[in-house]
């Protein structure tokens, strides 16, 4: 190190700057947070894209109906689920049929609150969300994903590969998690502050379904949760939806009058899953989730955009190549 | 973003990630654990561009976006400082002792951001005045000016005597 006598300031600072931060390097694992960052972003922008559709949606439909009926409006009426019986969506099945999957069971008492609509989720994804009665709007207590193509190689590399998973019915595997919300799993006996529990299914029909539970709802269960999540899972019709019932489980959902209640049974929820066995780790359709193609992004339409510090705004294209 | 799209983006991030993370350090005057959240959200808005911009010199988006950010996070840091703690008093190097890599590296820490931002651009990138005042999006004049504003404070602060730090020679500043 020169003295303040022997070398220009100039270089002093530039050997106090090599110096300083000499012990400074990239983590090896700097590439997979950018795309977990990437990821979360386009959940989120997503998301936030569907609720702003839904609400003025909402508002548009009532302001619609007013303009242009002459009659006076009969409020909709909600359809209250006994027990232990699956609610009827408002109306009747509305909401339970998406992306080519049909929900069969529901915990008693939900409603349909709204319908995120086509790729809410990513290329190829539906959703519905089902709420209590006494839920604020925008507020779900279940809501449905439905995945399918890139969506579904991306949902499915969420899954750790090490996780266990639980065979349910038709071969379909299950796998339940605390997700953070940038989709990462909390590891067993995790914090769990913060998280959505979610229930992902899958089968080899190409559909990846997430069943995501309120954290308020979760709690409200208490030790029925999970069994009442992966009842849900269990009474999932993968089959592309055009499979019939069976004929002891009655008429499809969609299909019965506001006030029945005779709607398809998969049977009690249980906490008790199937055997668990290990996933994933042969099983040729999980992309790793650092290399899986990412869903399409619809601000990639938007010109690179380098920062919004002021008095930068030119385009990169005008720097020179250099390499210090 | 296809599979080569994605692998050349791990070739960039392997050859320029450090790089990228010291510059933010020097910029921000934050602690390399801040830097890397930085530089994470820096490098997700250049992934997100990542297929066009890969082939158009990626490397000086990058650095635009990191010192952008850096830039942005040291004037919020200011602003935190300012209100958290009292001024530190004017430190002088009277003690021949006191380390000089460290003194410099305070001082530089206590410049205006924009200003500390083209001494490390000028004098750890090695960047010219022409490539730094694009990057910084000014002209080559300012640049200069701020560079000798900037090491005029440091060298006043650094040995504020009648001898101060001798001034640089004509054709010093490059």
């Amino acid at each position: 190190m020169k003295s303040l006598e022997d070398a220009p300031l100039e270089d002093a600072l530039s050997d106090a700057m090599r110096s300083h931060v000499a012990g400074v390097q990239a983590p090896p694992g700097l590439g997979n947070a950018v795309r977990r960052r990437r990821r979360a972003a386009k959940i989120r922008f997503r998301t936030a894209g569907a609720v702003l559709v839904s609400v003025a949606v909402a508002a548009a439909v009532p302001a619609y109906s007013a303009l242009t009926s002459t009659t006076t409006a009969v409020p909709t009426q909600r359809v209250a689920s006994g027990p232990g019986t699956p609610s009827t969506a408002q109306p009747v099945g509305k909401g339970r049929e998406l992306g080519g999957v049909r929900i069969g069971y529901l915990p008693p008492g939900l409603f349909l609150s709204f319908e995120a609509g086509q790729d809410a989720f990513g290329e190829t994804s539906n959703s519905s969300a089902f709420s209590k009665p006494d839920q604020p709007d925008g507020m779900y207590a279940v809501q449905v994903i439905v995945y399918r193509g890139d969506a579904a190689k991306w949902a499915l590399g969420r899954v750790p590969r090490d996780a266990k998973a639980a065979r349910g019915d038709d071969e379909r595997k299950m796998f339940f998690g605390h997700f953070t919300e940038n989709n990462q799993v909390v590891p067993e006996g995790g914090d769990t502050g913060g998280t959505t529990p979610v229930l992902v299914v899958w089968d080899d029909s190409g559909a990846v379904v997430d069943i995501m539970m309120s954290p308020t709802y979760f709690a409200e269960l208490k030790g029925a949760a999970r069994g009442e999540l992966t009842a849900v899972g269990n009474g999932l019709d993968l089959s592309g939806g055009r499979t019939p019932l069976p004929p002891d489980s009655g008429p499809p959902a969609d299909e019965l009058p506001p006030e029945s209640t005779e709607v398809p049974d998969p049977g009690p929820p249980t906490d008790e899953l199937p055997p668990a066995d290990e996933l994933l780790p042969d099983d040729p359709r999980l992309p790793d989730p650092d290399t899986s193609a990412g869903v399409p992004d619809p601000t990639d339409e938007l010109p690179p955009d380098p920062g919004t510090s002021a008095g930068v705004p030119d385009p990169v294209e005008e720097l020179p190549p250099h390499s210090p | 973003m296809t599979e080569d799209d994605d692998a050349a983006f791990d070739d960039f991030l392997a050859a320029r990630s450090t790089t990228l993370l010291r510059t933010a350090v020097l910029v921000c005057g934050a602690s390399p654990h801040d830097a890397e959240d930085l530089v994470q959200h820096a490098l997700e808005k250049v992934y997100r561009h990542w297929p066009r911009i890969r082939h158009n010199n990626p490397e000086a988006y990058a650095r635009k976006v990191v010192v952008n950010a850096a830039i942005s996070k040291a004037r919020r840091r200011k602003i935190l400082h300012e209100i958290s703690f009292a001024r530190p008093p004017e430190t002088t190097v009277d003690d021949p002792d006191v380390d000089l890599r460290g003194s410099l590296i305070s001082e530089l820490r206590r410049l205006p951001a924009r200003q500390r931002a083209v001494l490390v651009l000028r004098y750890w990138e090695d960047l010219s005045e022409a490539e730094t005042a694009q990057l910084m999006g000014c002209s080559a004049g300012t640049v200069k000016s701020q560079a000798a504003r900037g090491l005029a404070r440091i060298r006043a602060r650094l040995n504020p005597g009648p001898t101060g730090f001798p001034a640089p020679a004509e054709g010093a500043m490059k």
